[in-house]
């Protein structure tokens, strides 16, 4: 448990002192898939516009920390800023991401995302903000050289904090 | 530049390692093919889909299945008493005609059909199966003896290279089940109310709750040559400790966490 705790300190202070600067940033988010919890890092590029992608990277929390298994993913959200002023911001997003978990030797499973939903962020002394998607996931693993793939269907949801 | 090299080191150190069987002995089997009211499964429970996924798993030794019977006597793969809790219909599978029930699809986006246990044959080649008997719902008469035997006698004849066992929740039908060359598992809620059934030394074992079991009366179970089923562990750390009590077979429901505890 202490070398995950380690390990997460470095990766969210590397993550901090290489993106956060004057115009851009940071979000530290935790979301909910049936998959697992996912810690998540997303880019905040500088100078944002209205429509923005925000690659990510993070990994499932239960697998990771609990079963010491790096469940690892990487994505991108493409988000749209319906309005870019106030208090309360309504940002819909599409979200893609991949990921991998080895359960064996012998035995990865890898899993395609594809998600739509819903942003809500509050802006004042702090930016943080809520998400609720849908997730259509396909599983990919390879059985005696054959590929084969099962698919999920379900709802997401998180917080995140800009850092 | 540092600090990545010391990242990655970490990482590679954590998680590179090889990830051996810890527990060789233990065979693990699909809790209603893929796990029972789990979110990361990805069909129904008791479905052709579910039984493919969890046997495609090569470490998955077979799968457990929840058997019953319909108005005519054919049996159906469903968990639950009534239909209503998973599938677009109401009642309960004893109750209601072979027509009505090839019918029922269950809720969710897949929509898989309810499957008859003829259908699973195909399915389970080369495999193992443990056939839950759930005759003892009290919506309506139970299936009678001669009606159990004969779909049991049918599935079997549809079987190539597959080993079957069941679990019961009584002995009434032992002889029959030990005629055709099947195991014979007591579902039991502790260990003292396997030992008091009649007949239990004449049984292959018990299957038991996770929380109503402990290490040694698994050891004493296996001593007395029996064997011992846990299921009921579905997050990683109920599952690692059904592990450690060493069962003989241990039915998961999350069959990835299951995995990768045994190979932790």
């Amino acid at each position: 448990m202490l070398r995950v705790l380690f390990v997460l300190f470095l990766f969210v202070s590397v993550n901090l002192s290489a993106q956060v600067n004057e115009h851009g940033g940071a979000k530290f988010a935790v979301a909910y898939n049936s998959l697992d919890f996912f810690a998540r890092i997303y880019c905040v590029p500088p100078n944002s516009k209205k429509l923005v992608v925000h690659p990510y990277l993070g990994f499932g929390i239960n697998r990771t920390v609990f079963q010491q298994r790096f469940f690892p993913e990487v994505g991108g959200q493409l988000s749209y800023s319906i309005n870019k002023q106030g208090f309360i911001r309504i940002i819909p997003y599409a979200q893609v991401s991949f990921m991998r978990l080895k359960l064996t030797n012998e035995n990865a499973h890898y899993w395609e995302n594809n998600e739509l939903g819903m942003r809500i962020e509050f802006h004042k002394n702090h930016d943080y903000g809520l998400q609720i998607g849908y997730m259509n996931s396909f599983e990919f693993w390879s059985e005696n050289h054959q590929l084969n793939h099962a698919s999920y269907y379900g709802f997401t949801g998180g917080v995140y904090f800009k850092i | 530049m540092t600090r990545y090299r010391l990242l990655i080191a970490l990482l590679f150190l954590m998680f590179s390692c090889k990830k051996g069987d810890k527990y060789p002995d233990i065979a693990l089997y699909g809790h209603g093919a893929n796990g029972i009211d789990i979110q990361t499964a990805p069909y129904q429970e008791n479905t052709l889909e579910a039984i493919d996924y969890a046997l495609s798993f090569p470490e998955v030794v077979g799968v457990e299945l929840d058997i019953q019977w319909s108005k005519e006597g054919t049996a159906w793969l469903f968990h639950d008493e009534d239909l209503s809790t998973q599938t677009n219909q109401q009642g309960c599978i004893r109750s209601m005609s072979d027509i009505l029930l090839e019918e029922v699809k269950y809720q969710g986006i897949h929509g898989e059909h309810l499957p008859r246990l003829n259908e699973v044959a195909e399915h389970v080649k080369g495999r193992k199966v443990i056939l839950d008997v759930k005759n003892s719902y009290g919506c309506d008469v139970p299936a009678t003896s001669q009606q159990v035997e004969e779909s049991f006698l049918a599935f079997k004849n549809l079987l190539e290279n597959t080993e079957v066992a069941v679990i019961v929740e009584d002995l009434s039908d032992l002889s029959f089940y030990q005629s055709i060359g099947w195991k014979v598992y007591l579902n039991a809620y502790s260990i003292a109310d396997f030992q008091a059934t009649v007949n239990w030394e004449q049984t292959d074992g018990i299957v038991i709750r996770n929380e109503s079991v402990s290490a040694e009366e698994v050891a004493e179970m296996k001593a007395l040559g029996k064997e011992v089923i846990i299921f009921e562990a579905k997050a990683p750390k109920p599952i690692r400790k059904a592990l450690k009590k060493q069962p003989t077979m241990f039915l998961a429901d999350d069959i990835r966490a299951a995995l990768i505890e045994k190979t932790r």
